[in-house]
């Protein structure tokens, strides 16, 4: 195991309104190593980007508040930053790929500007050297360096996330959050944008977290893979391990509900249920109202994350009683 | 047009410019703007006559070479009137429009982007929102004094809500686009965001805003001074020869419409550069 860059201990996040308290994010712990891909899975609504957000200091505060645990990025604790230091380590240290590439970039600035932007607010550079940058930049997502002067709407969805990368990566951070950044592009152009990101991660050696519903697309970038439920891990493990050998219900569950191109069936398998509704998660496992295997201890006791096998963690009673 | 996009891309600004020239009517108008700056600056050179010479040999004479807008009561040449009344207007127009954008506008941002400032400031611009524009500006005017500095503050003062509302309503929706969110997440500072981001997102409906309200304050200061709350005679204001000229409609009428219609084209020629300058301002209307 290589050395911890991001390491998230006992991560709580609630969003407070007026009537409720939404439990988004319920003591997740995970850890990133330098030079490492790890993706997290999950549905919608199970805390993925609140847990994204809270890494960048970004949860919209009010209402959202990050109640207790640490985040420790190279070893300092990144929630007891003010934001001037936040402000110096987001874009510099850890750069984020938000999701639609359509409404992430302004309209009104050219591309290169807004590349520039960055490299000009974390560097001392001059003009000229800014400039220099910028194109290498644009070159090095494979868009011609003399679009420089060229706006948003004169690209396609797949350069405009190109650009993003581009600025994301424009002053080398050490971990790129990449926050379902193919979801919005169509399947070609994802392969493409993958294969992209992948490279240029191998380039810089940074990191990634790589925030998806798509299971497909982490095992296509990712060597470690996390599995999130109702704002909690509930399986994580080296991709090929976890992928050969899932033992959560509902990362069995998540599989079952893709198609299948060796077997030939007419309905897909969905999982059974609905999300809990995170205002009111059960005090149990949160997953036991859709789970087959249910019993009084599940909706009674929730589970913790225990190792199976070396580097696989399930939280399930069921597993970890009959493994243990 | 790809290739000449490239070669002008190294100013913004020059595109702006070669877009603004494309629009006839913006252009037309800017040259109209243009000339009533200069005629107002240059006043003095260009004027047959003082604007208060009075001639009792020519007392309301009808347009001539001699005079070519006639005279007033007093012998007084209108084409010299008007020429010089450019100067309080464009003043009062121009003076207004920068006083009460540049509040208005500062505030609508405050108040959209911190929530916390949104309550006190809105409220307390809503009180003279909430007041009909004409008694409003008398009260100000009355009580402050009358004279050319006070009409201005007092006109600021009315238009300045307009600004701030208008602003704030944009910024709320462009706070929460993803490329501001994006460049939060790239560590971009609150007033790096307003300056670089927010504000030339917002600047669409803010231009149209500030066309439409010189206009508007040209014509407030017309009607202040027509009751005799504005400028003070003999001060050749447009609206005040509006008002003189009002007595002897029936038989003179050049010396009321005549001020009139310079108001109508300068308002005029303000509105449609104000619509061309936005549309050469957005990008995305590069066509």
């Amino acid at each position: 195991m290589g050395e911890q860059l991001l390491a998230i201990n006992d991560l709580e996040v609630r969003y407070v309104l007026r009537s409720s308290t939404v439990e988004a994010v319920n003591g997740i712990t995970l850890h990133v190593d330098k030079g490492e891909s790890v993706g997290l899975v999950g549905e919608t609504g199970a805390g993925k980007t609140t847990t994204a957000l809270s890494i960048m200091g970004l949860v919209p505060n009010p209402p959202g508040k990050v109640t207790k645990g640490e985040i420790l990025f190279n070893g300092e604790d990144l929630l007891k930053k003010d934001d001037k230091a936040m402000r110096g380590i987001r874009g510099a240290n850890i750069s984020m790929i938000f999701q639609d590439p359509m409404t992430s970039l302004n309209p009104l600035m050219t591309v290169g500007d807004q590349i520039k932007e960055v490299i000009q607010l974390h560097n001392d550079f001059n003009h000229e050297q800014a400039l220099q940058r910028t194109k290498e930049m644009l070159e090095l997502v494979g868009i011609p360096g003399d679009r420089y002067n060229e706006y948003p709407h004169q690209f396609s969805g797949g350069m405009k996330q190109r650009v993003l990368i581009a600025i994301a990566l424009a002053c080398n951070p050490k971990l790129l959050i990449a926050d379902e950044p193919t979801s919005a592009l169509d399947v070609t152009i994802q392969a493409q944008i993958l294969e992209l990101i992948g490279q240029l991660q191998e380039k810089f050696g940074m990191s990634l977290l790589l925030i998806t519903h798509d299971l497909g697309v982490v095992a296509e970038t990712c060597k470690r893979v996390m599995v999130m439920y109702a704002g909690s891990i509930v399986e994580s493990g080296p991709v090929r391990t976890v992928y050969d050998n899932m033992l959560h219900p509902y990362t069995i569950g998540l599989f079952g509900s893709l198609p299948n191109l060796d077997v030939d069936t007419d309905r897909l398998e969905p999982i059974k249920g609905m999300m809990p509704d995170p205002t009111n998660l059960p005090t149990g496992c949160a997953f036991c109202d859709r789970c087959p295997n249910a019993t009084d201890r599940c909706v009674k006791e929730r589970p913790v994350l225990t190792e199976v096998e070396p580097g696989h963690l399930v939280a399930c009673f069921h597993v970890s009683d009959k493994e243990g | 047009m790809a290739k000449q996009r490239k070669e002008y891309g190294k100013s913004q600004w020059l595109m702006v410019w070669y877009k603004l020239c494309e629009n006839k009517f913006a252009l037309i108008s800017l040259a109209i703007v243009v000339l009533m700056i200069l005629m107002a600056i240059f006043a003095p050179l260009i004027a047959p006559y003082p604007y208060d010479e009075q001639n009792y040999d020519a007392v309301m004479v009808d347009p001539s070479l001699e005079h070519p807008f006639g005279t007033d009561q007093f012998g007084r040449d209108i084409l010299s009137r008007i020429i010089y009344g450019s100067r309080y207007t464009i003043f009062i127009g121009f003076g207004c429009m920068i006083a009460s954008g540049i509040v208005g506008v500062t505030l609508g941002i405050l108040a959209a982007y911190y929530p916390k400032l949104d309550n006190p400031i809105m409220r307390f611009l809503d009180v003279f929102g909430s007041i009909p524009d004409m008694p409003l500006l008398m009260c100000l005017i009355l009580i402050m004094g009358l004279n050319l500095r006070n009409l201005l503050i007092a006109l600021a003062i009315y238009y300045t809500p307009g600004y701030a509302r208008i602003t704030r309503s944009k910024v709320l929706s462009l706070r929460n686009e993803e490329y501001v969110e994006a460049s939060i997440a790239l560590g971009a500072s609150d007033r790096h965001i307003l300056i670089r981001h927010i504000l030339p997102n917002a600047m669409a409906p803010i231009i149209v805003r500030f066309t439409l309200s010189t206009g508007g304050s040209i014509l407030e200061a017309a009607a202040l001074s027509f009751i005799g709350l504005g400028i003070q005679a003999p001060a050749p204001e447009w609206g005040l020869m509006i008002s003189q000229g009002k007595q002897f409609l029936s038989s003179y009428w050049y010396m009321a419409i005549i001020p009139g219609v310079a108001i109508i084209i300068l308002t005029y020629a303000l509105n449609y550069m104000g619509d061309g300058l936005r549309d050469a301002l957005d990008p995305r209307l590069n066509h």
